[in-house]
């Protein structure tokens, strides 16, 4: 701060301008940030501002002439079962998948941050769910649960639990993806799937960063492996876990390529969800504004858990 | 057929989870010749080399594109990653230059070539030998049924100036080969013509998205190749009535689905040239029909349920018309929808979804599903009928030929077990089957008016037309011509119909197409396919109303009232734009 | 109250051995001090004691229990961090508590020893703050309240000052061991600071290289130090080691003084002095020379109280002297300490 002010030094100011522009901290933090701030508002914000514009206009894929169209298109989409089970859905998945993602990630990031031999193995492999585009992956679920050829059929038949006299019998095939409950759970379990990883590495950070200290303190007050879980542990990690959750859930309220892969909505429209109904309304149905809407329905909704979120992170953070 | 095909899961892991069924499918199983010479003695063809034939070694399921053969996955990544951007980011492309464009065409040319008569004497030494395809196929000579590899221009015209581009943007082909034949036939014409021509092949469900981005950005490609649902963009791009209306008098009269895919009479804007169709015949399981009484398939929907019904008690083995929102469930709905006399509009694009012959429909799928089909087919994505009718797992299914086609590189007695029926009759006779896909070249209004560039665009489309025995026979016989005129070896008596030159047995096995034409429908029949039949199709409305019906849970009143009410939303909004005709 | 019994304790990490066999008994009551440079294996003693580390050989006692392959939380022990390990996220009654819930102890009894340990160390109006609101002194004390809250049989602390600013230190020292005092609790502190080491322990034990080099009272082991390390280690300078016929002749700086402030009487052993440098501390002066006939590097140190007012000069050569009763003799291989030698 003080370094701004030499400038000022009553006639010395014109040799010391540019030593003092390369001093100012003010100067240099806008110089150094100006990149940041032209590539958020090229690739964040103009996109989004678009999104809003597109929402009330009527355009379409083959015309971005703008024409003011209200809310009519918002009033247009709620009219439609489909996008209200897509909102269901989409709110229904992120929260499920969350609940076991988190519940995953806390028993990984545990077993992981342990020491042990061939630790970074471990972690390599527990990565590549996450490392895997995830249309990749999708395919991958897509094989797994096909209705013909699941391998998880072919071992639940070897099992006897699936077939003519068995417990999920008579049918030969489970069908995953043919059945309303099923392929809901086939989703969130390829969510889960996908998000895990990403959520036990956040949280073993988390572990890591905890002093040792600490967690020899409590071993010594007596503390056993549950109450320092609960009682230590996690109260200690819920800040960033909160980040985790924030993440996940914004993953999988916008990730298209799980559900347009193995379902693209189906069996009928059961397991539809925003981003999937809204390239299918706006980009492959041609009603650009519609699908803009469906878009950014949430957004609301979602601006307002991010802003819950981290101020409830922020008012739990320790030391 | 669209996409979500075929991956390795497919391929050659799928013997392995089959339950001790010895059927053995393997990548290597293709790797016998299947081409056979062409038949006739008089032809002039080349004998199609081993190496050459080894390309289509793959299982070449459609869909598969031909970047799948290279990253069996990424393909698809590519696509989902892009239509996530799309959704994400609606204009993102708004603000950046889209990425496959080329450098801002050069300034406009004098005038538009002046077409000279398309007259014999015109013709070019190479052109004359084909004089004859481009006649009415009422001429008396024979016709040469090889390989057909001679350059047939349209008509005659200049090379164009220095520095002309064209850039064409298509998808990859279900038939490898046509990917390989149509960039050395566009670069030959880029030679003979002077003009810097680029074929760039992307995944066929990448083309909306892309060609949405590059009209939002403002430049992009010349001619944009579209399969199904093309007139959304009829704002954006160029009309080419004068395309259209050359190529009629040049070639004849056009297949009216091709027409109905490439104008719109609403703003009476041809916003495409059509230059194929694909049909969707039935392909049924020989020796299961046989079995249950009907050993050339089924004629009729009374037929399937009845057959279908006897083969799944009998074998187990389900039917396999698709209830998912997908292309071939959207089709196979459609078709039935006709058959039964009913329609989404009519011809005056009124929306009559809502009658007796709909509803009846309606409990016809509810009847097949229940009792000819499993839960299965709630799940299919498009290459799922393909892969249950390789597997012998099912019936009976209504694809392209390249399900067979597949089959054929894959296990020769298999497919020799494969029977192709035309569309089936409903109940009062009515026989129809919308195609498979269209291809559709449109050009983006981005490509300037009266350039160098748009003059080539359009003598390309037509040469292409001219040369479309050449397409077919590339195509494996996929792609139908949309100038009947164009391709006489395909309808001609002992032409490749009747004698199918990539091996068929019985050789007659493709004869059934024959009559394609006659039956053959599109997206919107009665009416044009126009943006509110587009959005229905991409919404998968109509397999949603046949599909909650199938499960119980609603009526078929009840579904098609749901149905209606949001097609009758679609049709008015669009209406709203000018772009749909009719009044309710 | 409790003793503790260390019996033969080794514990390699690797290929090192950070205790080598030590052998350690701790009486009830006792406050005994871990002393040693850092490295010396005296923290893995303590953690290893705590049941944090498990010994490679060797067995540990508490109370003559064998308690060698028992969890921490079986043996009854409390422990002081040095950066105290308060749980951040809980307030000083939670932190307190812990160990009393850990522990099972019925919830009636909560509140009642809470306050009592807060009472004992000041801390009452404390208890509903957090750990990040409370000075460093303050949270030395509510660790210790923690510690004593459940009555451990053994404290264990590890150099819980070394965090205090200097001043804080003196008190704190003083406050620790009155505290100790009071609640009779067996403990052991570690510590690198030979100060805190004199002026707290009942019992010091000095550890170099994972050994116990000596255990015995302050006095003993500053003045009569077992080996060239403790005599060296001990004192401030520590003691003046010069080769002389074979073995090591030492005696320490305050008793190294110029031949003319000896008493008269003492039967005393004088060296020429070479001084080349002289430092005043204020109290003290501390002249660095060389004895005659010791080689170059070995350099001695005297340490002149500010009473002994008598001057000495850089350069000077001067006549120094140690009282025969404060000579020691080491061996000079081993380092130990030998009979006396004749001079």
């Amino acid at each position: 701060m003080s370094d701004s002010t030499i400038g000022t030094i009553p006639g010395q100011e014109k040799p010391r301008r540019l030593l003092s522009l390369a001093d100012s901290e003010r100067f240099l933090g806008s110089a150094f940030l100006l990149p940041a701030v032209i590539y958020i508002i090229a690739l964040v914000g103009v996109p989004f501002v678009a999104a809003i514009g597109f929402s009330v206009s009527d355009v379409t894929v083959g015309s971005t002439a703008f024409d003011f169209r209200g809310f009519q298109n918002f009033e247009a989409i709620l009219k439609t079962p489909q996008f209200l089970r897509a909102l269901s859905n989409s709110i229904l998945f992120a929260v499920v998948t969350q609940v076991f993602v988190i519940i995953g990630a806390n028993l990984i990031a545990q077993v992981l941050a342990m020491d042990f031999r061939g630790k970074w193995i471990a972690r390599f492999f527990i990565m590549m769910p996450w490392a895997t585009p995830v249309a990749l992956g999708a395919i991958a679920w897509l094989w797994l649960l096909d209705s013909k050829f699941s391998p998880f059929d072919w071992v639940l038949q070897r099992m006897h639990l699936l077939g003519p006299h068995t417990l999920f019998g008579p049918r030969l095939h489970m069908v995953f993806l043919g059945r309303e409950q099923l392929a809901m759970a086939s989703i969130i379990v390829v969510n889960v799937w996908r998000l895990t990883p990403l959520a036990s590495v956040i949280l073993m950070a988390g572990l890591t960063s905890i002093s040792h200290d600490i967690l020899d303190q409590a071993n010594v007050d007596g503390s056993g492996f549950w109450r320092t879980l609960f009682e230590i542990k996690l109260p200690l990690i819920m800040p960033i876990m909160s980040i985790a959750l924030l993440f996940g859930m914004i993953f999988t309220l916008s990730d298209m390529a799980i559900v347009y892969v193995l379902t693209r909505g189906g069996p009928v429209y059961y397991t539809q969800v925003l981003p999937v109904w809204a390239y299918m309304k706006g980009i492959e149905g041609g009603a650009l504004g519609e699908g803009a809407a469906v878009a950014i329905f949430l957004f609301p909704v979602l601006l307002a858990v991010v802003i819950f979120v981290l101020r409830a992170s922020r008012r739990m953070e320790v030391t | 057929m669209l996409d979500m095909e075929s991956d390795p899961a497919s391929d050659g892991a799928l013997p392995a989870i089959r339950l001790g069924d010895p059927m053995p499918i393997s990548p290597e199983g293709g790797g016998r010749i299947l081409h056979q010479p062409p038949l006739h003695e008089s032809s002039s063809a080349k004998v199609i080399s081993p190496a050459k034939a080894g390309v289509i070694r793959h299982i070449q399921m459609e869909g598969e594109s031909k970047m799948s053969k290279h990253l069996p996955h990424n393909w698809k990544g590519w696509r989902i990653v892009l239509g996530f951007l799309l959704i994400g980011a609606l204009v993102l492309v708004a603000c950046t230059p889209a990425a496959t464009e080329e450098p801002p065409a050069p300034p406009p040319a004098e005038t538009e070539q002046a077409p000279p008569p398309a007259t014999e004497e015109a013709m070019t030494e190479e052109a004359m030998t084909e004089e004859a395809a481009t006649e009415e196929a009422t001429t008396a000579e024979p016709i040469d049924l090889g390989e057909p590899i001679e350059f047939k221009p349209a008509e005659e015209r200049d090379p164009f100036p220095d520095g002309t581009k064209l850039h064409i943007l298509q998808w990859s082909h279900f038939v490898p080969r046509y990917d390989e034949w149509f960039d050395a036939y566009a670069q030959e014409w880029g030679d003979r013509y002077n003009v810097e021509v680029t074929v760039d092949h992307v995944n066929i469900a990448e083309l909306p998205a892309t060609l949405s981005a590059a009209i939002d950005a403002g430049e992009g490609p010349s001619l944009v190749e579209l399969n199904i649902g093309v007139s959304s963009f009829v704002e954006g791009v160029h009309d080419l009535a004068d395309v259209n209306m050359k190529a009629q008098e040049l070639f004849g009269p056009q297949t009216e689905t091709c027409t109905s895919n490439s104008y719109l009479p609403a703003n009476d804007k041809w916003y495409g040239y059509c230059h194929a169709w694909v049909p969707d015949p039935g392909d049924y399981d020989i020796k299961l029909w046989t079995d249950a009484g009907y050993p050339n398939g089924p004629s009729t929907y009374a037929e399937l349920l009845d057959g279908g019904a006897k083969i799944y008690q009998e074998s187990g083995v389900p039917m396999g018309l698709g209830l998912s929102p997908e292309i071939d469930s959207n089709m196979a709905m459609r078709a039935i929808i006709w058959s039964f006399g009913g329609s989404v509009q009519d011809a005056n694009e009124n929306v009559v979804i809502n009658s007796p012959e709909v509803i009846e429909a309606v409990q016809y799928v509810t009847d097949l599903y229940q009792q000819t089909m499993t839960e299965e087919v709630f799940a299919w994505n498009a290459a799922s009928n393909n892969q249950g009718l390789i597997a012998e797992e099912l019936s009976y299914i209504l694809n392209s030929i390249s399900a067979y086609r597949s089959l054929q590189k894959i296990d020769e007695a298999a497919a020799d077990n494969i029977g192709l029926t035309p569309a089936l009759k409903g109940p009062r006779g009515d026989q129809h089957a919308s195609a498979h896909v269209w291809n559709v070249y449109v050009m983006p209004n981005y490509v300037e008016e009266g350039s160098d560039e748009m003059s080539a665009g359009k003598a390309f489309m037509l040469d292409l037309t001219a040369n479309y025995d050449q397409a077919v026979y590339n195509s494996e016989i996929y792609n139908f011509p949309a100038f009947k005129s164009t391709v006489p070896q395909l309808y001609a008596d002992g032409g490749w119909l009747d004698v199918d030159p990539f091996g068929s047995n019985p050789a007659d096995k493709l004869k059934v197409l024959l009559s394609a034409e006659d039956w053959v429908t599109y997206l919107g029949y009665p009416g044009p396919s126009n943006p509110a039949v587009a959005e229905v199709y991409a919404t998968n409305i109509i397999p949603t109303m046949m599909g909650r019906a199938a499960l119980g849970e609603v009526t078929p009143e009840e579904a098609v009232a749901e149905a209606e009410a949001q097609i009758k939303e679609i049709f008015a909004k669009w209406r709203e734009r000018g772009l749909v005709g009719g009044s309710d | 109250m409790a003793t503790v019994d260390i019996n033969n304790v080794t514990k390699h990490f690797d290929d090192v051995r950070a205790i080598d066999g030590v052998t350690l008994s701790v009486q009830e009551g006792e406050f005994l001090v871990l002393l040693g440079p850092s490295g010396c294996g005296k923290t893995t003693l303590m953690r290893t004691i705590a049941g944090l580390e498990h010994p490679t050989s060797g067995e540990i006692l508490i109370d003559g229990r064998n308690v060698t392959g028992l969890p921490p939380r079986a043996r009854d022990v409390a422990m002081v961090f040095q950066s105290y390990a308060l749980y951040p996220h809980k307030t000083v009654f939670n932190n307190i508590v812990f160990p009393l819930k850990a522990q099972g102890i019925p919830k009636e009894e909560w509140d009642t020893r809470v306050r009592e340990a807060a009472q004992v160390l000041g801390l009452e109006k404390l208890l509903d703050r957090r750990p990040r609101q409370l000075s460093g002194g303050e949270r030395q004390r509510v660790a210790l309240a923690r510690a004593m809250v459940r009555d451990p049989k053994v404290m264990l602390l590890d150099e819980p000052l070394s965090n205090l600013d200097a001043k804080l230190r003196a008190s704190a020292r003083d406050e620790l061991q009155t505290f100790q005092r009071r609640l009779g609790t067996t403990t052991i502190f570690v510590t690198h600071d030979q100060v805190e080491a004199m002026g707290m322990g009942d019992r010091i034990a000095v550890m170099s290289g994972g050994k116990l080099r000596q255990l015995g009272t302050p006095h003993e082991v500053y003045t009569e130090s077992a080996d060239t390390f403790v005599a060296t280690f001990l004192g401030s300078p520590g003691m003046n080691l010069i080769p002389r016929n074979g073995y090591l002749l030492g005696f320490r700086p305050e008793n190294f003084l110029p031949r003319e402030a000896m008493p008269s009487q003492s039967q005393i052993e004088t060296f020429r002095f070479d001084v080349k440098r002289v430092e005043y501390l204020g109290a003290d002066r501390l002249i660095y020379g060389i004895v005659d006939h010791a080689p170059d590097d070995v350099i001695s140190i005297a340490r002149l109280p500010s009473a002994v007012t008598f001057p000495i000069e850089v350069h000077e050569n001067h006549e120094f002297a140690v009282a025969h009763e404060h000579l020691r003799y080491f061996d000079a291989d081993t380092g130990l300490r030998i009979s006396p030698q004749p001079l």
